[in-house]
């Protein structure tokens, strides 16, 4: 199982996916809304082993599909890999400094954006690529690698009350 | 246990995109939309405290009044423009008003709240409180006083998903409603929307409003869409283009109508008028 009790991880990932699909439209920053639920994931995967990161992407993802009109999966999928790229990173090493995180968060941000245009690519058609990356990506760089020191800070005051377990399958 | 997880990921896209995750989907969907529904109540009432952040509050409120104004006229606009256009087909056309009698709204729509907006930002869908126990359908019209809003893509019990006519994928047939031109309406990331395959025969100009045409049976004909902003016409291309703004300002709904009953547009009646306005000197 998961560090975090599935009692609390279940209620915490459905509140980030209702926050985003509710009250965070109404805070667009730059045109964008922020990605909650990716800079969570992202930090959650950094700080703890990539095994924990992936369950909370596979959750939080499955979540965040249910409130979305697109294929069922796409944010699944790209938050899976943005974790998995996530938990490769030294836990100590992105301690070390608040910059790292943000750099993470601009990757982070970019791979996950990047994949949700190819599924819908693939499933849906009519991406219009360049708008897309300069209109909707470029300002999420900004707004994601600003807000990424606060849902660090967040993480890891979760990760500090929060036992390490091992997850088994 | 990547390749495990993203295995399922990827069934699940190939199940959902087929059709089989929609009756799971639905089931948690309902579950959880009471839960959606008290948050969006929540934000609704405290979406002040957001937007006063952003605001000056008398700044926002001469705001409100003008764009209530503006509306009015302009619906007022619409419906004067919209009354003129159809005296003169009259003319021509004796038995109009037995063909076309309008939309059936009176009885044929639902109320419905929005309670959530999709969380990407890159998909514009709203979810809305009504669903199939209230009588919505697949692809019915979703809009408010000042325009058309979006179809329903997808629904539950008591949930629908919206397709914007903002997104990029959606797609809707216009008519100008001054030229009479038609053209297919899309929606651009910026959020407005753009009006292509307009002939180049056809002489349009900038703030005219663009309405439904209707063709194609999905949507009832006459409903504002929008006003010209910009037009791209280059003599060297098939058609022109042009760029509009929505009428709807998307951003801050939270009732909608869906319309469940409208008179689909009777085509041939519709290439006659066509062919009778061209042959009129």
């Amino acid at each position: 199982m998961s560090g975090l009790s599935p009692y609390l991880l279940l209620p915490l990932l459905l509140s980030v996916a209702l926050l985003q699909a509710t009250a965070l439209p109404e805070l667009k920053i730059l045109g964008v809304k922020p990605e909650l639920m990716l800079l969570l994931v992202l930090a959650w995967s950094l700080l703890r082993s990539s095994e924990e990161g992936l369950l909370w992407a596979f959750v939080g993802g499955m979540m965040l599909d249910l409130f979305s009109g697109g294929p069922f999966g796409t944010s699944t999928l790209g938050l899976l890999v943005v974790s998995f790229f996530a938990g490769l990173v030294e836990a100590s090493t992105i301690r070390a400094s608040l910059l790292l995180p943000m750099i993470a968060a601009l990757l982070g941000t970019l791979l996950y954006q990047g994949l949700f245009l190819l599924i819908i690519q693939v499933t849906r058609g009519n991406v219009p690529w360049v708008d897309s990356l300069l209109q909707v990506t470029l300002p999420s760089l900004a707004v994601n690698a600003l807000l990424m020191p606060l849902v660090f800070q967040i993480a890891v005051w979760l990760d500090r009350r929060v036992g390490r377990q091992d997850i088994r399958w | 246990m990547l390749i495990l997880l993203v295995f399922i990921t990827i069934l699940g896209i190939v199940l959902n995109e087929i059709g089989y995750l929609a009756p799971l989907e639905g089931l948690i969907l309902r579950l959880i939309s009471p839960l959606q529904s008290r948050l969006a109540e929540i934000v609704e009432t405290s979406g002040g405290l957001f937007r006063a952040a952003r605001e000056l509050r008398d700044l926002r409120q001469r705001n409100e009044e003008l764009e209530e104004q503006y509306a009015q006229l302009l619906i007022e606009n619409v419906a004067l423009m919209e009354a003129a256009q159809e005296n003169a087909t009259l003319r021509y056309l004796l038995n109009f008003s037995q063909k076309h009698p309008g939309f059936q709204f009176v009885g044929g729509e639902i109320k419905a709240r929005v309670i959530g907006r999709d969380p990407s930002n890159f998909l514009r869908y709203l979810i809305i409180d009504a669903g199939t126990e209230q009588g919505v359908e697949k692809n019915m019209a979703v809009v408010v006083p000042r325009g058309l809003v979006g179809r329903v893509r997808e629904l539950g019990p008591n949930w629908a998903k919206v397709l914007l006519i903002t997104d990029p994928r959606s797609s809707v047939s216009g008519l100008i409603q001054s030229s009479r031109a038609a053209g297919q309406v899309q929606g651009l990331v910026s959020g407005d929307l753009v009006m292509k395959y307009i002939s180049q025969e056809q002489k349009i100009n900038e703030n005219e409003i663009v309405l439904t045409s209707g063709l194609g049976g999905n949507l009832p004909k006459g409903l504002v869409i929008g006003q010209i902003t910009a037009i791209e016409q280059r003599d060297s291309d098939m058609f022109q283009q042009a760029t509009l703004r929505p009428t709807v300002d998307f951003e801050s709904l939270e009732q909608v109508l869906v319309i469940t009953a409208f008179e689909p547009v009777d085509v041939t009646m519709e290439k006659q008028e066509t062919e009778q306005e061209a042959d009129e000197p």
